[in-house]
């Protein structure tokens, strides 16, 4: 395989397939981000994130007038479904993955979903991150940045993660009654990781105000008196701290649920936000330190659209640092096990085995600790221990029996020849052992690479 | 230095296979800048809520201010020395102020203002006053001091920032019983690392931190662990370290971490989220101490634990605190002069708080860290200055303030007095 077509399958794909059709790469890339995928066949039979969490929320709320808690109440079976349902979601995400014929959408939807990242850090995530993936992030990334960015930060699971539902403005109607008040999470990371930046230029009373300016933006409760779509999004007007409020030197006057929509529609097209999503993708698809001449393009591409993410895409696509293979990049464990998987073929592992892979690498999907999300810096993901294990992944996938029969010196040619060292090449030809032979190729220092 | 003295090791297939990697010849004798001394950092990720730690019950405004859902009864604390107070869940750490062999830093923070938690960890661990950093001031600190390779640990799968750099380092944590050292698999795949410039190293060290885990560890502790990232981890990541720190070939240094410290919800008080971390840290310093120890090395070790900044004075709107600034640090160790409470307080009277919130700051965070580097480590002054904690040379560019840390930019970070003997 030519260096460019490695370039298209394994840099800004998931690794090659045998089933490729690439012809010219740059337009097989192309091709793949124009519209929102078709074929999500994959997801049939997925629970919607509000349905989800009206049981978690009824189930709740049914805790809470009984008194009744732990082993087999509602909600005790709840948590006990949603580990379950969790690994049903992440086995779909898995399988899309792997079959799919537009590898680059699906590298950046990951993308996204870890720019956009959440962590399982309650129990009820665990029911919803799946479904906030292919609900506000997967039909959104070739569209423009604001209809993404209003997609996720009002999706129930955004607002559950960063407590922005239980954020109430001190003056509020709520406010006045109860002993509860804001919580500034949501509004500090929607400014400091989702759009402008940490150096975007606003300030901590630019945090707290517009902290103030989405109070309201929740999640419909399991109340009596609730007429709303219970765990749907809803904009609850006596949690909302009245009055014109103003955010990096403009003023928004309070028209509600408009007020917060006016405010993200302004940090969606702002150069700093402009310049940080260009950093980021740049960073993600070029090199850890990305040149400025590159993210400069970027940039002016996004703020020339408006924010059209196929139009940065693009950019991205026709740059000549994207084909140049200046630094190396390392697949995340997710990217690395899924490019074994398309590879030597859907069936070789069994679905278990990926979402215990990604345990053993520290940490499956939905558990990046941080709303910052995994970093793509080479430097974070070589750690000794973290190579390690890798490699001692790649020995227990070599082994399987599902492999017999494969040829992995071909596979090898497939989808590291362009890069491969010629040690590389020789111990895999040489190995006294087929099994052996795929486990060095998975685990060797070329199959991390992307 | 001769593979003869490396009596640690126990097999000749692992032997031989060692002295295959370039580097690794010194191992007999890691050392530190000649001296036989120890360090561990402890970072707590997610900004500890320094008032909860070490409570100012004998401030008169500390009531008020923390209001009912935070300040403590007077059961809820342990008393350290009439006005400062520990969290009853750090109840382990009581002996060790005792014994006089911890030292409480309160009000300190690092020199930046942003409180964002992915900057201020950055400056935490590059050792500037700015989130720019792509290395860390520790491993700055250990080239200094002419350490090598094997000298310094993360008990982590990936090495954090504050040992990133130059000097190569070992991570490590159990990773189950099928990974076999000596195998066909191992052997032949060190070939293809070993030619591998971006990845070569970091695999040497792997293996070789592999070797001294087999070598050190009763295999109970080498089950594979899913990850540190929560503070309950601290109590496994402690032991592991403390069982390669004692060993006459094993690192000197090293460094743990973990997170969940970010109460912005239910922070709770004597019990409750933080309570729960609270009570795993304390075991942890405890099992540090111990097992050090046992192993005969607690008089030569010193321990620090911070934490990127402190949280709001005051509850928010969901029984929890937001990010703030002053915060707790801790140094400990059988070569530390503790049983006394550092650094000078404001009070929590509104008007002496920062920006009307937070605990005004008055002890630079990189103060303490230099400190240790030089009367611990016998690292000169002015090399820690240029190297380790340089100070920039125009006007940073930070947010306006008058709190006497970030005053203090531009002038050399500040010895602490009457820390070591």
């Amino acid at each position: 395989m030519d260096l460019a077509a490695y370039i298209a399958t394994t840099r800004f794909g998931l690794g090659a397939s045998v089933s490729d059709k690439i012809g010219d790469p740059k337009s097989w890339l192309l091709a793949q981000v124009q519209q929102s995928e078709s074929n999500l066949s994959d997801f049939a039979g997925l629970t919607s994130a509000q349905a989800n969490l009206k049981m978690i929320m009824e189930a709740k709320q049914e805790a809470k007038q009984s008194g009744v808690k732990g082993h087999g109440t509602p909600l005790d079976k709840i948590k006990k479904t949603y580990r379950d349902y969790f690994v049903t979601e992440m086995n779909a995400k898995f399988q899309h993955a792997i079959l799919t014929k537009t590898p680059f959408y699906e590298h950046l939807v990951d993308f996204w979903s870890n720019h956009f990242s959440v962590d399982l850090k309650k129990d009820r995530l665990r029911g919803i991150v799946g479904a906030y993936e292919r609900e506000a992030i997967r039909p959104n990334i070739t569209g423009k940045f604001v209809d993404l960015l209003m997609a996720v930060e009002k999706h129930p699971t955004m607002l559950f993660y960063l407590d922005n539902v239980q954020s109430i403005g001190p003056n509020s109607k709520l406010g006045e009654k109860m002993s509860r008040g804001l919580n500034e999470n949501l509004a500090r990371e929607i400014m400091e990781l989702h759009t402008l930046g940490v150096n975007g230029g606003y300030t901590q009373t630019d945090v707290t105000t517009f902290a103030n300016v989405i109070t309201g933006w929740t999640v419909a409760g399991a109340r009596p008196d609730h007429s709303a779509l219970v765990g749907a999004f809803i904009f609850d007007a006596r949690m909302h701290e009245s009055g014109a409020k103003t955010i990096m030197g403009k003023t928004y006057p309070d028209n509600g649920i408009g007020q917060g929509e006016a405010v993200l529609r302004d940090l969606a097209v702002h150069p700093a936000t402009a310049k940080f999503i260009a950093f980021k993708l740049a960073r993600h698809f070029i090199a850890d330190v990305p040149p400025q001449t590159a993210v400069d393009i970027l940039a002016l591409a996004f703020t020339n659209s408006g924010g059209d993410l196929k139009a940065v895409y693009s950019a991205l696509l026709n740059l000549n640092d994207s084909w140049a293979l200046a630094e190396p990049k390392i697949k995340s464990g997710y990217h690395l096990i899924i490019s074994a998987a398309r590879l030597v073929g859907k069936d070789v592992f069994p679905l278990q085995w990926y979402l215990q892979s990604l345990n053993f690498f520290g940490g499956g999907p939905f558990s990046a600790a941080s709303p910052a999300g995994l970093s793509d810096v080479t430097t974070d993901m070589i750690g000794p221990e973290a190579l390690l294990r890798r490699v001692e992944w790649a020995r227990s996938a070599g082994a399987s029996k599902n492999l017999m029969g494969k040829n992995a010196k071909d596979l090898a040619e497939l989808s590291i020849g362009a890069i491969m060292s010629q040690v590389t090449r020789d111990t895999i030809s040489t190995a006294p052992r087929s099994d052996l032979a795929f486990s060095l190729l998975f685990g060797s220092p070329e199959f991390q690479r992307r | 230095m001769s593979i003869s003295r490396r009596d640690l090791i126990k097999s000749a297939g692992a032997l031989t296979f060692l002295s295959g990697f370039a580097g690794l010849s010194n191992l007999a004798f890691a050392d530190i800048n000649g001296t036989d001394k120890r360090f561990v950092l402890v970072i707590l990720r997610g900004a500890m809520d320094g008032l909860a730690a070490v409570a100012p019950y004998g401030d008169p405004s500390y009531e008020a201010a923390r209001g009912e859902g935070l300040a403590y009864a007077p059961n809820e604390v342990i008393n350290l020395d009439g006005f400062f107070g520990l969290s009853s869940s750090l109840d382990s750490l009581l002996p060790i102020y005792t014994a006089k062999q911890l030292a409480v830093f309160h009000a300190v923070s690092l020199p930046y203002r942003s409180r964002s938690h992915f900057d201020s960890q950055n400056v935490l661990e590059n050792g500037t006053a700015f989130p720019s950093g792509v290395s860390g001031w520790l491993n700055n600190a250990l080239s200094l001091l002419g350490a090598s390779r094997t000298d310094a640990m993360a008990l982590n799968q990936q090495i954090p920032l504050v040992l990133q750099g130059k000097l190569g380092v070992a991570s490590w944590a159990p990773k189950g019983t099928s990974f076999d050292l000596n195998s066909l698999y191992i052997s032949s795949i060190s070939k293809l690392y070993k030619q591998d410039s971006l990845l070569g190293d970091s695999f040497a060290a792997g293996i070789a931190a592999q070797q001294m885990a087999e070598a050190s560890l009763p295999k109970d502790d080498m089950m594979a662990s899913k990850g540190a990232k929560d503070a309950d981890a601290l109590v496994g990541a402690a032991k592991a370290a403390a069982a390669f720190l004692v060993q006459k070939t094993g690192p000197k240094v090293a460094v743990l971490e973990a997170g969940g410290w970010d109460t912005h919800v239910n922070q709770g008080k004597a019990v409750g989220n933080l309570a729960t971390r609270l009570k795993y840290l304390g075991d942890s310093l405890g099992i540090l101490r111990d097992d050090l120890t046992k192993g005969g090395v607690w008089d030569k070790t010193v321990v620090v634990v911070v934490t990127e900044f402190g949280r709001t004075v005051h509850e928010n709107g969901t029984k929890g605190t937001d990010h703030g600034t002053g915060g707790v640090s801790f140094v400990m160790g059988g070569a530390v002069k503790g049983g006394k409470v550092f650094g000078s307080w404001e009070g929590l009277a509104t008007e002496k708080l920062f920006k009307g919130r937070d605990l005004m700051p008055t002890t630079d965070m990189r103060s303490i860290f230099k400190t240790v580097l030089v009367k611990h480590f016998g690292a000169s002054s002015a090399a820690v200055d240029a190297s380790v904690f340089p100070v920039p040379s125009k006007n940073p560019n930070l947010e306006p303030t008058a709190d006497p840390v970030s005053a203090n930019v531009m002038n050399p970070v500040s010895m602490i007095d009457g820390l070591f003997a």
